[in-house]
């Protein structure tokens, strides 16, 4: 919405001066590093000192990397799981919350985890998955089952997923809720006086007022998926047989441990053309399919 | 967010009603396990607590906190989180705002270019300048600096607080701004005395998300700052998990330390939280 009067205080070049601060910060600390990682990603490092300009050498060597095939398997593995988990469970609670008087209390506490830092959230699950006088395996051994290792293969991808379910669900919860809040009254109150049975409710007339929402979730929670680093790296630590590995905590362990400047740059390349490409995947099916997503 | 609908007419009432509150409250009982059992468990011995971790304890033991507080030098690295979130907050209040300002209200050259790079920073993972800001804060000297946490941070920030302050502004026009200008006031004032006062909301909501942000901040810090003496509370209390890894009750009395005055915070704020956590977040 532009209203016409908007820009009419008067036009001189130095009023550039506002926008500067911010514009620079930007550019020496996001764009200026981009830059360079991309130049980096095609150079051969020995440590901190570059020794040959122009190799594809790190791209053609990602290819047949078996670590980071497992990375890319566990990413795609997460944001299934993470559909469900995350957005899933968000939307069942906002479909039940919507329709029952007094639902502030719930929606507050379903909420509430996600103010947590990462590092409260980790190390708590850390302790609740563990071994030994873990919460979950107390549970499992009180009904007379056998202790699990909860964070090793094959259970670590789907122990790290419930995590993040629990963590976000609250917030999908949120943004569901504030979109069904916005259907009128009348418009439920009249299918319910012509017999509709609640799952239709919720399916046929609930759900697709919502469909902008929902891709707005799976948007959220796909790129996030190749952008979770802390919960991984908490839960999991070193996890020397790799059986969490994801892309961002390889990325890190590849520059920054290894100190392979060159390889970790082609890592963090593909790791940002596989999100834009997932953004620009699912703008693709918005435009075609849903249709403009509502401003919220 | 949307509060229009207090008067009800479409709760389920009669036995579905009730079954769906019944699933409502076991699943939330279920939900908040985790959290209760931090709670229960940080107040024990470690001995106690290992031998049954499930049993609801007969005598509580509060010495955990004192001496989580202590060994984990909480206190002194509650300070560095504050200095990192409260810079990096200012920076992005006082940045994004002036920018968001010149956007919608002045003309000058190049404002559309400037103004579509900070779409950029809205589709960038922090992933992808991450190795080469590493590189560049190494050479310039400012890794293990507190810098070298705070420029990120304040950096990430600005495209979505630019874009909300800038919509915000958009929303409104501008014949307050026009008048005062009319009467002789300069542009820094116009900006400082009529259009902040009036983006006060807006701006209230970019202070929470990106104080919550900044202060749970993990990755930046985990790669940037290594000495002990620059880290924040997440990165310091991670190393404090590793090296105490038996110490079960201790590390939970810690993130009790850390997570009481936050879920005290949210409780209070929390429409104002939630209001701003969703607003941060929809920028994807």
């Amino acid at each position: 919405m532009f209203y016409g009067i908007i820009n009419m205080i008067a036009k001189k070049n130095s009023y550039i001066l506002f926008a500067l601060p911010a514009v620079l910060l930007f550019l020496v600390i996001v764009v200026i590093p981009l830059l360079f990682t991309v130049v980096f990603s095609f150079t051969e490092w020995r440590r901190f000192n570059i020794i040959k300009f122009g190799t594809f050498e790190h791209y053609i060597r990602s290819l047949s990397d078996p670590v980071l095939g497992k990375a890319f398997i566990h990413n795609f593995l997460y944001i299934l799981f993470t559909i469900f988990l995350e957005s899933g469970t968000g939307l069942l609670l906002a479909g039940i919350v919507i329709h029952l008087k007094r639902s502030i209390i719930y929606r507050s506490l379903f909420f509430s985890p996600i103010i947590l830092p990462s590092i409260v959230v980790g190390v708590l699950w850390r302790q609740i998955y563990a071994y030994h006088a873990g919460l979950l395996n107390s549970i499992l051994t009180g009904l007379g089952g056998k202790d699990i290792d909860w964070l090793s293969y094959p259970f670590t991808m789907i122990s790290v997923s419930i995590v993040s379910g629990w963590l976000f669900a609250g917030f999908f919860m949120t943004i569901f809720y504030a979109g069904l809040a916005r259907i009128p009254d009348s418009i439920i109150e009249s299918a319910k006086l012509d017999g509709a049975s609640a799952s239709g409710i919720f399916l046929k007339i609930e759900l697709p007022l919502i469909k902008n929402l929902i891709m707005l979730a799976l948007l959220i929670v796909t790129t996030g998926g190749f952008k979770g680093f802390d919960l991984f790296q908490i839960l999991l630590r070193r996890d020397p047989l790799e059986s969490g590995i994801v892309l961002p905590v390889f990325l890190v362990r590849t520059f920054f441990e290894n100190q392979d400047i060159g390889y970790g740059s082609a890592v963090s390349m593909l790791l940002t053309l596989v999100v834009i490409a997932i953004i620009i995947v699912i703008n693709f099916i918005n435009k075609i399919f849903v249709g403009r997503v509502e401003e919220f | 967010m949307n509060k229009k609908h207090k008067s009800y007419n479409r709760e389920f009432t009669g036995v579905f009603g009730k079954a769906l509150r019944i699933f409502l409250v076991f699943a939330l009982i279920v939900y908040l396990l985790p959290i209760l059992w931090m709670y229960v468990s940080s107040a024990r011995t470690n001995a106690d607590f290992i031998n049954a971790p499930l049993k609801i304890p007969s005598r509580l033991y509060f010495g955990n906190y004192v001496k989580a507080f202590k060994m984990a030098k909480i206190g002194y690295h509650f300070i560095i989180s504050t200095i990192i979130t409260t810079v990096s907050v200012l920076i992005i209040v006082t940045f994004s705002s002036m920018a968001a300002f010149s956007f919608s209200r002045l003309r000058y050259k190049g404002r559309d270019f400037l103004y579509s790079l900070f779409f950029l920073g809205l589709i960038l993972p922090t992933q992808s300048f991450l190795v080469g800001m590493f590189v560049m804060f190494r050479v310039a000297h400012i890794l293990n600096t507190l810098w070298s946490v705070i420029l990120p941070v304040s950096a990430i920030g600005l495209p979505i607080a630019v874009l909300l302050i800038k919509a915000f502004f958009d929303s409104l026009p501008s014949s307050l701004e026009e008048s005062a200008l009319i009467e002789g006031a300069n542009v820094l004032q116009i900006f400082w005395f009529i259009s902040l006062p009036i983006a006060n909301a807006i701006i209230a909501t970019v202070i929470v998300f990106n104080t919550i942000n900044a202060w749970n901040e993990f990755m930046l810090p985990f790669v940037m700052i290594q000495s002990d003496r620059f880290k924040p509370l997440t990165t310091s209390l991670y190393v404090f998990s590793t090296k105490h890894s038996a110490k079960l009750t201790l590390k939970l009395a810690a993130l009790t330390i850390i997570a009481t005055p936050m879920f005290i915070i949210y409780f209070i704020f929390q429409n104002q939280i939630q209001k701003g956590i969703t607003a941060g977040a929809l920028k994807d």
